[in-house]
């Protein structure tokens, strides 16, 4: 029988002070170093390499500063147990940023406001968009033989890199379309399948050959226009991203509207597993009767036939999850949509959070997990 | 007549956004902070030295609501939520008791002293529908209800901001046509008698502003609510349903829009303009963006007013 519960973080971790400013050719500190030293001992990295580069100026400097935070990542997942894992995103930016910088046709227009004295980098697509170099195979042909655990790769999809840019070429091409509203939901649509065929499409191409079995495409856009055309483009864009690719795909998608997104799940190909953000909504008590999760029923009732990963701890605040609780959650879920269809994972990436709270928040997901397994 | 505005707020320069950031991250101090604002809101005024009516861009307002959610009785900050479909994010009003006016709340956030005295002033404030849509009432149970004890705080607001000089209000109401917020149509009559709270004895003009969704639904009904103007979002509502319209006051046209940083072409935009107007008999056309315009960066929305204005100079020439 295959292991019940497996277990993954779902793309992003912090960046710690010794990776952003030996990237950016800041001075480092003193605790900096340390923070660097702390960590390589706590995970058993022969960090000495790693702290000579750090307080030197040699040629490549700021790749291999990304190669080692990358590996202190996977090193990071190995040890607390997750059965896939991958490079915590050290070598991208940011999710949206990294791919936005590495497509020809998007030119980052500056700052906007995300909320109150939060900010996000914005582009906007001035020309047609094009691919040239790959973005994610180096990171993955890096990690890969550092780890004998399986890996996930985490992508930015096509839904969210459209709906977080602005359209400015593609609307001019569609100058003949008198309806401002037809053509901004036309020009919207050439984006994001422009972005399928000729941005992921070579891109997966590349990582499938390459040995990558399990790609999760993030779309933390979705849903965010909840109309029926939206969700339709949204699904006709999945379908053919992942067309004809020998691989596990999954889609993750956090802080939305779930009652719509279980509309339409089942019509979404290949979409072997949902990763979900419901820790988030859930309480803190114990009981394998948790309301916040009951809109997996949603997901079953509309014929969804993959597994779930409903996100089982909270990455918004440093509050830790309680491995009981977390057993709870997962028992919760195992009860709706049986223990082979549930893996386990927090409800988003962890980059907002310390590496101390990540690995505590982490831990405490392994052993939720354990503590799962032992109730079947 | 033909007048020009920006639906809505104006974004944070680069450099104050500089500042924002730093004063987070406790790196400068709140006089600094002050100082960025001031400066800011400055070149903001100046940069809407074409339209006839001017914000001073409401630079400090976190999210449209934020004031009311912060400045009224019985209303509490509660947690962050999608503002609509876009990406940006407002805290949502928790209406924990009866909701009550202690005094202003947008004007400590504002810079009336540095407006000009040539053009009309003008504020934005959420519409009663709107505000009640995204707050989370766990006080009156009742929506209607809601919006009239909002009504009645935002009438006086209204009228202390009259008292201040500024001469044109906008009522922003997205969720009126918001696809996922938008009301049954046997609620939109109903929806008058609040408007007709809020805006009861207010001399200033007043204009409904709808952006993020289709007008059509709620038309007819919108044109019998007691507000001068009414406002469209022409990217999200077709032209054909505004032709039709029997209009008794005045419209503004969303015609330039304030989520995408393409400037549009401004023979295109015009003729858009003129299409609608044809058919229309309205009091006053007011040329605008077709939602806040903080979506932008300063300098693409400068691009922006400009290309309003040249609009609104078309037009009256008859190009």
């Amino acid at each position: 029988m295959a292991k019940l519960f497996e277990t993954y973080e779902i793309g992003s971790l912090g960046k710690q002070a010794w990776r952003l400013k030996g990237y950016s050719g800041a001075k480092l500190t003193e605790a900096d170093i340390f923070e660097a030293e702390t960590w390589g001992e706590r995970l058993g990295i022969d960090y000495k390499p790693l702290i000579k580069l750090l307080k030197g100026n040699a040629s490549g400097k700021r790749q291999q500063v990304v190669n080692w935070s990358a590996l202190y990542a996977v090193k990071m997942f190995e040890k607390l147990g997750l059965d896939y894992v991958y490079t915590g995103e050290q070598w991208r930016e940011e999710m949206y940023a990294h791919v936005a910088k590495n497509v020809e046709g998007f030119e980052f227009t500056g700052w906007i406001k995300s909320f109150d004295y939060r900010y996000y980098r914005k582009a906007a697509v001035v020309g047609e968009i094009k691919y040239h170099d790959p973005f994610y195979i180096d990171e993955f042909e890096y990690i890969k033989p550092l780890t004998e655990a399986q890996i996930k790769v985490p992508i930015t999809g096509p839904y969210t890199m459209t709906d977080w840019s602005f359209n400015e070429h593609y609307w001019r091409k569609l100058s003949k379309v008198k309806s401002l509203k037809e053509r901004k939901s036309r020009a919207r649509r050439e984006l994001m399948l422009d972005i399928v065929d000729k941005v992921l499409r070579p891109e997966f191409e590349k990582l499938i050959t390459a040995g990558t079995k399990w790609i999760q495409i993030d779309e933390p856009a979705l849903t965010t226009q909840p109309t029926v055309e939206e969700m339709s483009l949204f699904v006709e864009a999945w379908n053919r991203l992942v067309t004809g690719f020998p691989c596990r795909f999954s889609l993750h998608n956090c802080y939305s509207d779930y009652g719509l997104l279980a509309r339409y799940a089942p019509d979404l190909k290949r979409c072997q597993q949902l990763s979900l953000e419901f820790a988030n909504r859930d309480t803190k008590s114990i009981g394998r009767k948790r309301p916040a999760y009951d809109l997996i029923r949603n997901f079953e009732d509309h014929g969804y036939e993959g597994s779930y990963a409903p996100g089982f701890v909270h990455v918004h605040t440093d509050e830790i999850a309680t491995p009981e609780v977390v057993r709870d959650r997962i028992l919760c879920v195992a009860d709706i949509a049986g223990a082979e269809r549930v893996f386990v994972a927090p409800d988003c990436g962890l980059r907002t959070r310390t590496w101390e709270v990540a690995y505590k928040k982490l831990d405490n997901l392994v052993k939720g997990a354990e503590l799962a397994r032992k109730a079947y | 007549m033909i007048g020009t505005s920006v639906s809505g707020n104006l974004p944070r320069p680069q450099e104050l956004i500089a500042k924002t950031r730093a004063y987070d991250r406790a790196k400068i101090t709140e006089e600094e902070l002050e100082v960025a604002y001031f400066e800011a809101t400055k070149k903001l005024i100046e940069g809407q030295a074409g339209l006839t009516h001017v914000t001073d861009g409401l630079l400090k307002w976190q999210d449209l609501l934020r004031p009311f959610t912060m400045g009224l009785g019985g209303v509490s900050l509660g947690p962050m939520s999608r503002w609509f479909n876009n990406n940006t994010f407002y805290k949502v009003p928790i209406i924990e008791g009866p909701i009550t006016y202690k005094g202003s709340v947008t004007e400590r956030l504002g810079y009336r002293r540095l407006l000009p005295k040539k053009a009309t002033l003008k504020v934005v404030l959420p519409a009663p529908y709107t505000f009640a849509s995204l707050a989370d009432d766990r006080h009156y149970d009742d929506t209607t209800k809601l919006q009239t004890a909002y009504a009645e705080a935002l009438n006086k607001e209204m009228k202390h901001l009259e008292k201040q000089g500024y001469g044109y209000i906008q009522l922003s109401d997205p969720a009126l046509v918001y696809v996922a917020t938008k009301p049954l149509k046997k609620e939109l009559k109903a929806y008058s008698k609040v408007l007709e709270v809020a805006t009861e004895g207010v001399k200033s003009k007043t204009c409904l502003q709808t952006f993020f969704g289709d007008a059509a639904d709620i038309l007819p009904e919108a044109l019998a609510y007691p507000v001068s103007d009414l406002g469209f979002d022409i990217y999200e509502t077709e032209p054909e349903t505004l032709k039709r319209l029997m209009l008794k006051g005045g419209i503004s046209l969303g015609v330039v829009d304030a989520r995408n940083s393409t400037v549009e072409d401004v023979g295109e935009i015009t003729a858009a303009a003129r299409e609608i107007l044809k058919t229309l008999k309205p009091k006053d056309v007011y040329i605008s963006t077709n939602c806040d315009a903080d979506f932008l960066t300063w300098e693409n929305a400068e691009q922006k007013i400009g290309l309003i204005v040249q609009v609104a100079e078309n037009l009256k020439r008859g190009d």
